[in-house]
C-alpha cells in the first residue's frame, strides 16, 4: 500500500519529465513550429516583405513554418517573390493549432491583440518591432507588451532598441538585426530618366510636394512624378522586382514619411543609384547619421523642413540635367546600402531564431536535470523507507 | 570616339571669329572623355580667304579639323549635307558657330550610343537651352518628349512620335547626334524647304520608322536670336500665312526622301495679298 501511495505521488513529476524530454527531442530533431502572424495591407509594405523574409529564412533552417493571417480572405501578396511566399498560410480565425513549449510565435508590433490572446500559451513568443509608431498606437496607455507576457523583441535598428529601452525599460530582451535590400535593387549603370519616384505615408502631403514643385519651377513642368504603380487601368501595386527596375531607371526618389522607423525606400533608392530627396522622419534612420550622430554627406538630400522638399527637388533636377551629380554620391550611396544586404540579414536572423530555440533547449535541459536529481532523491528516499 | 562634328560657317567677321572660337573651346574642354571628335568645318564659297584664320584658331585647340568649301548653294542645309558625306564616324553632330556644347556633352552622348539599350536609335536629341545674346537662359527645347501629357497613351517617354510632332513643332536638331548612314540614305536636310527644314527632317525620320530619343541632359546651348541670323530675319519678316505654308509644305514633303522643288505659287499669292506698307 505504501508503495502504491508513493507511486501515485510521483506520477505528475514523471509526466513533466517526460514532457520535457519530449520537448528536448522535438527541439533537437528540429520539430519546433514557427508561426508568423501577419496582417492584410492594401499596398505593398516593406514590413510585410520582411515577415516573409524571416519566415523563409527559418523555413530554410529546416523548421516547420506557417503564416497565420488576420482574416480568412487574406490574399498572398503577389508583389513579393514566389520563393518567399511559398509557405503554408492559415487564418487565425480558423486555425486549430496545437502549440507546444518548443514552438515559436512571431507577432508583429501592430498585433498587440494577438499578444494578449496568446498570453496563456506555453510557446516562445517574440514581438517583431519594425515600426515604433505601430507599437505605440497598438496598446492602451499604461499597457506594454510585458503586460501580455511578451518580453522578447526582434527589431530592425539600434534606434528602435534605444526607444524601447528609454520608454519601456531595459528588461526587454531586444535583438537587433540589419534588414537587407534585395540584390535586384543594385545599380548597374542604368541611364537615368528625368522621372522622380515619389512615395509617402500621406497622399495629401505627396500631392502638396508635387504641386509646390510645379508652382516653383514652371520650366520643369515636363518632369514626371512616378507614384510607383503599374501602368494598367486602374493602376496596381508593382511586383517588387519590377518596382526595383523602375527605381533604377528614375533619377531621384522623393520620400515623405514622418512615422517610418527604418526607411526602406531611401535605402532602395541608394542601392539603385537614385538620389533620395527626403524629409527626415521623427525617428531619423541610423544610416543617415555618422558615428558622431552628425548627418552623413553624399547620401541624397535630407531635410527637417517639409516646405524645403520641393525646393530641394528643384536643385536635384537642375543637377541631373546639368550632369553634375558627382560619382562620389553614387559611390557613397552604394556603400551605405551595401550594409543592408540580404546575406547578412539572413545570418543575423539565423543567429537570432536559432538562439531562441537554443535558449529554450538550455532551459529544458537544466529543468530536466533538476527534475531528474529530484527524482533520484525521491527514489533514494523511497528505497530508504 | 565614334562622333564627328560639323560646323557650318556662312559668314566671317570679328564677331563670328569670337563665337567660333568659343564654340571650339566647348569641344576641346570636355570632361569625362579622353579623345576629341573629328571636326569638319564647312564654309560657304567666298570665305576662302578666311580659311587661314579658322585654322589658326583651331591649331591652338588641339582638335583635328578638316575644311570643306561649299560651292554653289551655300545655305545651312547644303553645308550640313556636304559635311555629312565626309563623316567617317557612325554618328555626327551639328554645332552652329554661335552655339556651345555642355562640358559633358560627349561623355553623355557616348554613353548612349554605346549602350545596348539604345542601339536602335537613329537620332539622339539633347535638351537644348535657348539663350539670348546676353547669355540669359530663355527656355528649354526638345525636353517635351519627357512629359507624360505630350507622349500620350500610346507613346513611350523620351521618344518623339509623329502624333506629338504634328501637334508641337518646336524641336531642334542642332546638337543632336545623328547616325551618319541613316542621314545620308534619308536624303539629308532639304534646301528647298525654308524655315521648317528641321521639322520636315524629323517628320521624315518618323515616317520612315526611325527612332528619335531625347537624352535627358542639357547638352547644347543655342543662341536663339542672333541679330542678322537666318531665323532672326525670318522671324521678323514672315507672316502667319507664310509660316503656315512652310509647315504644311514640311508635312507634305516629309513623305519623300528627295529634295523636291516646292510649288511656291500659293506662297507667292499669299505674299501678293499682303497689304503693302510704305515705311
Amino acid at each position: 500500500m505504501a508503495e502504491e501511495t508513493k507511486q501515485v505521488q510521483m506520477t505528475p513529476e514523471l509526466t513533466q519529465t517526460e514532457k520535457i524530454k519530449n520537448s528536448i527531442e522535438q527541439i533537437k530533431g528540429k520539430k519546433s513550429k514557427f508561426l508568423f502572424f501577419i496582417v492584410s495591407t492594401p499596398n505593398p509594405a516593406a514590413s510585410i516583405y520582411e515577415i516573409y523574409f524571416h519566415a523563409t529564412t527559418v523555413k530554410n533552417l529546416g523548421y516547420d513554418v506557417k503564416i497565420l493571417t488576420d482574416t480568412a480572405g487574406y490574399v498572398i501578396p503577389d508583389w513579393i517573390e514566389k520563393e518567399l511566399t511559398d509557405i503554408p498560410h492559415e487564418s487565425m480565425e480558423q486555425a486549430k493549432l496545437t502549440v507546444r513549449p518548443e514552438d515559436v510565435l512571431v507577432i508583429p508590433e501592430i498585433l498587440s491583440s494577438v499578444m494578449e490572446q496568446t498570453k496563456e500559451l506555453p510557446a516562445i513568443r517574440v514581438a517583431l518591432l519594425q515600426s515604433i509608431d505601430y507599437q505605440i498606437n497598438a496598446v492602451m496607455p499604461g499597457v506594454e507588451w510585458k503586460t501580455f507576457g511578451v518580453e522578447k523583441i526582434i527589431t530592425t535598428s539600434q534606434n528602435l532598441k534605444d526607444v524601447v529601452e528609454e520608454f519601456f525599460g531595459k528588461s526587454y530582451d531586444v535583438k537587433v538585426y540589419t534588414p537587407g535590400i534585395p540584390e535586384y535593387f543594385k545599380y548597374n549603370g542604368e541611364l537615368k530618366r528625368p522621372v522622380i519616384s515619389i512615395v509617402g505615408r500621406n497622399p495629401n502631403e505627396i500631392g502638396k510636394v508635387v504641386k509646390l514643385f510645379y508652382a516653383k519651377y514652371p520650366q520643369y513642368s515636363w518632369i514626371t512624378f512616378d507614384s510607383m504603380l503599374t501602368d494598367s487601368k486602374p493602376p496596381q501595386p508593382m511586383r517588387r522586382k519590377d518596382y526595383a527596375d523602375r527605381i533604377k531607371k528614375n533619377f531621384a526618389g522623393v520620400w515623405v514619411d514622418r512615422i517610418a522607423s527604418l526607411g526602406t525606400f531611401p535605402l532602395e533608392c541608394m542601392a539603385a543609384g537614385t538620389i533620395p530627396v527626403a524629409l527626415v522622419p521623427d525617428l531619423p534612420p541610423e544610416y543617415i547619421l555618422n558615428e558622431e550622430g552628425e548627418p552623413k554627406e553624399n547620401i541624397g538630400v535630407w531635410t527637417n523642413d517639409f516646405y524645403a522638399v520641393p525646393l530641394l527637388i528643384g536643385d536635384v533636377v537642375t543637377k541631373f540635367l546639368d550632369d553634375s551629380i558627382g560619382d562620389e554620391i553614387i559611390d557613397t550611396m552604394a556603400e551605405v546600402a551595401s550594409k543592408y544586404n540580404q546575406e547578412d540579414a539572413k545570418k543575423d536572423l539565423v543567429e537570432i531564431y536559432q538562439g531562441l530555440i537554443d535558449e529554450r533547449l538550455d532551459i529544458f535541459e537544466k529543468t530536466l536535470e533538476k527534475l531528474e536529481n529530484k527524482e533520484e532523491t525521491i527514489t533514494e528516499e523511497v528505497k530508504q523507507d | 570616339m565614334d562622333i564627328s562634328v560639323i560646323i557650318p560657317i556662312h559668314e566671317w567677321n570679328d564677331k563670328v571669329e569670337k563665337l567660333y572660337n568659343k564654340a571650339l573651346e566647348t569641344i576641346s574642354k570636355q570632361d569625362g572623355v579622353e579623345d576629341r571628335p573629328q571636326v569638319i568645318v564647312v564654309y560657304a564659297a567666298g570665305l576662302e580667304s578666311n580659311e587661314d584664320f579658322m585654322k589658326e584658331i583651331s591649331e591652338s585647340r588641339e582638335i583635328e579639323i578638316s575644311y570643306l568649301k561649299n560651292e554653289g548653294n551655300t545655305d545651312f542645309q547644303s553645308q550640313i549635307n556636304l559635311g555629312a558625306k565626309s563623316v567617317e564616324t557612325r554618328f555626327f553632330s551639328i554645332l552652329e558657330y554661335d552655339d556651345e556644347y555642355s562640358l559633358t556633352y560627349f561623355k553623355i552622348m557616348n554613353s548612349y550610343i554605346t549602350s545596348p539599350e539604345f542601339k536602335t536609335i537613329e537620332l539622339f536629341l539633347p535638351i537644348v537651352v535657348e539663350t539670348n545674346d546676353q547669355d540669359q537662359a530663355l527656355k528649354l527645347t526638345n525636353e517635351t518628349v519627357w512629359s507624360k501629357q505630350f507622349v500620350g497613351e500610346n507613346g513611350t517617354m523620351g521618344y518623339l512620335n509623329a502624333q506629338g510632332l504634328n501637334q508641337y513643332t518646336d524641336f531642334k536638331i542642332c546638337g543632336a547626334l545623328i547616325k551618319t548612314d541613316e542621314f545620308n540614305e534619308a536624303g539629308g536636310l532639304k534646301s528647298n524647304i525654308k524655315l521648317t527644314f528641321q521639322y520636315e527632317f524629323l517628320l521624315r525620320y518618323l515616317n520612315n520608322a526611325s527612332k528619335i530619343y531625347t537624352v535627358p541632359k542639357i547638352g547644347y546651348k543655342h543662341l536663339t536670336i542672333r541679330e542678322g541670323s537666318l531665323f532672326d530675319v525670318l522671324g521678323k519678316t514672315l507672316t502667319l500665312e507664310e509660316r503656315s505654308f512652310w509647315f504644311n509644305t514640311a508635312k507634305k514633303e516629309a513623305n519623300f526622301f528627295n529634295d523636291r522643288p516646292i510649288d511656291l505659287s500659293t506662297l507667292n499669292k499669299v505674299q501678293a495679298d499682303q497689304p503693302q506698307v510704305n515705311v
